[in-house]
């Protein structure tokens, strides 16, 4: 099968050279059939590209191991399953599904484009042609996944442990094929700058893959951070760590493309920058590639770690040339001469929310880049890390979210003073109330305070946003939920924005309680001890042994009491003078008001051939807070060392993943050309009551 | 039989790239007046969006009802202007096309100047 | 960014800027309201500070990963020494000092605020401040230059010389207009078909 792999790299290589030149040439001389011979080349690509991973799927179902690829990631123990996620487990399998991705939608996006960019195809063709030819040189040439062993090993080493769970089959894939995917809105609008093909004719293509990108690195993301709370065990789900970051940055670059399209979309400005925004984003992406392989910094994110540093850099380099380059060069043909009437206006504010998401992805990079930079100018090591993005990206986060209160509620052009109060009114009454109920409450922590008054307010203007547009429908004659319906229906991207606002009000409620309200506490617990934290106690009552030839790995089973903390007074107090969160009680009798809500079974394994362990939390999870527990080692004196904590409103975090899918859908769904009723007669009489 | 198998894939491979050039079926380049065709139709959906956007501004209370009615007669226009372009473009030639070109360029202004207000258009 | 918004609005048309200010002092009293409602420091226990802490120290065997997270052996037996030295009586800054002391300044996960490493935590605000900036003053460009290019006046005069030029194609385009499964079938069918070049065959 190796064989049949080479052949169809060293194919797909050939072909898309051909493609890119092919299609330049057949442009430049006007010859239609080589442009149509090179089109068609760009779809076999993507039929090598198939057979290539086929292949080495094959080999991972046949145990093949003399791959090296296959030895290194796979052995006969694995669950069949899990070769899907042993296909991109390491370096060489991990670009060779890049590849796949990106010729797979190269395809599907060329065949379905539309006809009126007939013109600028051949560019669009070329420069995918262009980017495939590089992953199709790397794999064949220098990270070839067919590289054969000289000789064949009986058993391979087998799969990643950490690379098992369930999450595992998604998010990779995801977060791979989100990066690579901002080449297709990157290859679109470049196309059409250099056929000079100035107008919004790419808008719609742009517009729509981009945001399937967006939501697909999205979701990735959102998976990644689900699986690293609920089974790394690292007691966190977002660490900023070098690998995360480069995954967000163009992420971020791209949420301010999907908003200031909205402007060019409806009133043909920005059309300039929407362009540097596409750039930008496509050569974060390149940036993220070459970290990812072998970049300059260290993460936990090792999985895919390489040499291939160079050949990364290079390219990401080129792009970079590239995509600026010919911006420059036909940025006078992109000048819009619309104006901006206010800066009260939604397209200033989408101009300052554009800014600001960019200034979250600067300081990002900066944070990224500075140990490099600290190393290469005074040769001292530093590490740039969570406490450091918390604060610098902290604050610009929370006013990414005020402004989502505030643009949606400002309308296009300008506005007037008096709808603007009674717009506003009540989303910072709400906001004021929720301040002041939490500090009544007793609720400590001030910024804390202020950003969860800041989501109340966010959440009563887009519940205004609602109710208004819902209510003069409703007047209108139609009920409630048809009225909404109909709301929503009738411009499908914003309000699925809206939805997707919501996903991410969710998102900042589960990050402010988290990172605020955390509890911790650590402890060691023998079979028939508890240990007690706020309002929780958690008794060891049995283990078991999971163990296979490959990991030493054993189940704690344990249940949760919810306890009166009146009962507990002595010891609490005596905790509190020692300083602790948490106390262990050694006798197993119970109070008068424990009262049992939960059984959890946390796990740990530790893999023996890779040195590496593994765990499963244990986490009660509820809409106010998770009861969290991580078992950090099963000790020989048959205690288990346990890292507990509460974390509040995490619930949220993992709610707000369907919501943001959701809304993204809505946003994309193609919506018919117009209502199907005309507004006009049916508003005359009700504009009154309305304004 | 993986050398076949590549084999094979190789020959799919240069039959596809090969077939354009074959056969009784001649390529051309899309002529100019049918991209320009296209064009003018999605120009004028794309304006039929707007309109229906407007008034979705419009029933929502963003937009008074002075500043509706012109915004939504100015597009009117615009994507009647359109669909008369598009009713006479059916004998292509060059120079057509490039006058096209231009009035489709100056349309496209309009059609994002007719969101602007009439003079003194807030009238709340 | 308050003042200044609020500044050129109140330059451009007094009414805008009652609204914005108001926002912005609502959002300012709303963060003052916040803080003064939290006067009291709150109780941490020397564990929380000691979680806290744990999390602003990188395990040095670990790639990228604070002693917080990590169970490599050294991250455990750190985490007992950060107690330790609370226990002790130590502050925050002096069990940070004590461990660059002994493992240098990358065992801090974020870089200190003096000297070279100053910098690290100066750009972020230019960063910031200058889009804020940029944004701004953009804005700003684009009213300025789109108020002189802007036609004034006339424009429903041609329109209406327009509009009986068009009347046939206005009536057209209102038809499209109400009956919206009837645009539909107009969409550009851009999906399925074969690519352009390809079909315009001769």
């Amino acid at each position: 099968m190796a064989d049949l792999g080479v052949m169809a790299l060293l194919l797909g290589l050939a072909l898309s050279a051909y493609s890119a030149i092919g299609a330049i040439i057949g442009e430049k001389i006007g010859m239609a059939a080589l442009v149509v011979s090179a089109r068609r080349a760009l779809y076999m690509t993507t039929v090598t590209a198939i057979v290539a991973s086929g292949a080495l799927i094959n080999a991972f179902v046949q145990n093949d191991f003399s791959i090296a690829y296959v030895a290194d990631h796979s052995n006969t123990l694995m669950d069949r399953a899990f070769v899907w996620v042993a296909f991109y487990a390491g370096n060489e399998g991990s670009l060779l599904y890049i590849l796949l991705a990106l010729s797979v939608i190269s395809a599907i996006s060329v065949w379905f484009a539309p006809k009126r960019l007939a013109r600028s195809m051949p560019w669009t063709i070329a420069i995918l042609a262009i980017i495939q030819l590089f992953y199709f040189g790397v794999l064949a040439f220098v990270a070839s996944p067919f590289e054969l062993l000289a000789t064949v090993p009986l058993e391979g080493r087998g799969i990643n442990p950490l690379l098992t769970p369930p999450g595992m089959f998604s998010h990779p894939p995801l977060l791979m094929g989100g990066l690579i995917g901002v080449t297709i809105p990157f290859a679109f609008v470049s196309g059409a700058l250099i056929a000079g093909n100035y107008g919004d004719d790419w808008i719609d293509v742009a517009r729509v893959s981009a945001i399937i990108t967006w939501g697909v690195l999205g979701t990735g993301m959102l998976l990644g951070a689900w699986w690293a709370y609920t089974i790394l065990g690292w007691g966190g789900y977002w660490a900023w760590d070098p690998i995360e970051n480069v995954a967000l940055m163009p992420w971020l670059v791209m949420t301010a493309f999907i908003h200031s399209i909205m402007v060019q979309k409806r009133r043909g400005m920005f059309r300039m920058w929407n362009v540097a925004l596409l750039n930008i984003a496509f050569v974060l992406a390149q940036l993220g590639m070459f970290i990812n392989r072998g970049g300059p910094v260290v993460s936990v994110h090792s999985f895919a770690a390489s040499t291939l540093g160079t050949i990364f850099l290079l390219f990401m380099m080129v792009s970079l040339v590239f995509a600026f380059a010919l911006f420059l060069w036909r940025m006078p043909q992109l000048k819009s001469d619309r104006a901006m009437e206010s800066f009260v206006s939604r397209e200033a504010s989408f101009l300052i929310n554009n800014f600001l998401f960019l200034a979250v992805m600067g300081v990002t990079l900066w944070g990224v880049l500075f140990p490099v930079f600290s190393d290469l100018a005074r040769d001292v090591s530093v590490s740039v890390s969570a406490p450091y993005f918390d604060r610098v990206n902290g604050p610009v986060l929370l006013g990414i979210v005020v402004m989502m209160g505030i643009g949606p509620l400002l309308p296009w052009r300008k506005t007037s003073a008096r709808s603007m109060k009674q717009w506003f009114v009540w989303p910072i009454i709400v906001g004021l109330i929720t301040i002041g109920i939490l500090v009544a409450l007793g609720i400590q922590r001030p910024v804390a305070i202020f950003s969860f008054g800041v989501l109340a307010f966010v959440a009563t203007a887009i519940g205004e946003e609602w109710w208004r547009g819902t209510a003069a429908r409703h007047r209108s004659g139609d009920n409630w939920a048809l009225a909404w319906w109909r709301l929503v229906n009738g411009n499908r991207p914003r309000h699925g924005g809206y939805i997707v606002h919501i996903s991410i009000l969710m998102l900042a409620l589960g990050i402010i309680g988290t990172n605020f309200y955390q509890q911790r506490t650590n402890g060691s617990l023998a079979l028939g001890e508890s240990l007690v934290i706020d309002s929780y106690r958690i008794e060891y009552v049995d283990t078991f042994d999971s163990s296979r030839p490959d990991r030493i790995a054993q189940w704690a089973e344990m249940t949760v009491y919810q306890i009166d903390p009146d009962d507990y007074k002595q010891e609490i107090s005596f905790a509190k003078a020692q300083g602790s969160s948490g106390f262990t009680l050694k006798d197993s009798t119970l109070r008068p008001n424990d009262e049992l809500i939960d059984t959890i079974e946390p796990w740990h394994g530790f893999y023996i051939d890779f040195n590496m362990a593994s765990v499963r939390s244990g986490i009660r999870s509820t809409v106010v807070e998770d009861l969290y527990v991580i078992p950090r080692d099963f000790l020989a004196d048959g205690r288990v060392s346990l890292a507990v904590s509460i974390n509040p409103l995490a619930w949220w975090l993992w709610v707000s993943g369907p919501f943001f899918i959701i809304g993204t859908m809505v946003a994309l769904w193609p919506q018919a050309a117009v209502e199907r009723r005309p507004a006009r007669k049916r508003l005359k009489g009700e504009s009154e009551g309305e304004l | 039989m993986p050398i076949l198998l590549g084999t094979l894939l190789a020959l799919v491979s240069v039959v596809v790239i090969v077939y354009p050039f074959l056969g009784s079926k001649k390529y051309r380049l899309v002529s100019e007046s049918f991209v320009t065709r296209e064009k003018l139709r999605a120009e004028r959906l794309r304006i039929y969006r707007k309109i229906s956007d407007v008034e979705a501004d419009f029933t929502s209370g963003d937009l008074t009802e002075a500043d509706y009615q012109h915004q939504r007669d100015q597009l009117r226009i615009a994507a009647a202007e359109i669909l008369k372009q598009e009713s006479g473009e059916s004998m292509p030639n060059a120079k057509r096309d490039e006058e096209l070109e231009k009035q489709i360029s100056r349309l496209r202004e309009q059609s994002a100047a007719s969101t602007e207000a009439p003079e003194g258009g807030d009238t709340l | 960014m308050a003042s200044r918004l609020s500044f050129v609005a109140v330059e451009q048309r007094a009414l805008p800027a009652s609204p914005v200010t108001a926002i912005f002092a609502a959002l300012l009293l709303s963060l003052l309201f916040a803080l003064s409602g939290c006067i009291k420091e709150s109780d941490i226990t020397l564990e929380q500070r000691a979680h806290q802490l744990a999390g602003e120290l990188m395990c040095p065997v670990c790639n990228g990963q604070t002693i917080d997270g990590s169970s490599a052996q050294i991250a455990v037996d750190m985490r007992l020494k950060v107690r330790d030295l609370l226990d002790e009586g130590s502050t925050n800054a002096e069990v940070r000092d004590y461990f660059v002391l002994r493992y240098g300044q990358d065992i801090l996960a974020a870089p200190e605020r003096s000297g070279f490493s100053l910098l690290a935590w100066i750009v972020p605000v230019i960063i910031v401040l200058g889009g804020i900036g940029i944004a701004l003053l953009s804005i700003k460009s684009m009213r300025k230059s789109g108020l002189e290019a802007q036609p004034v006046g006339g424009i429903s005069a041609v329109a209406n010389q327009k509009q009986n030029d068009l009347s046939d194609y206005l009536a057209q385009v209102d038809r499209h207009l109400s009956v919206g499964s009837g645009i539909k079938s107009d969409e550009p069918n851009e999906s399925g078909d074969a690519p352009a070049s390809e079909k315009a065959k001769s």
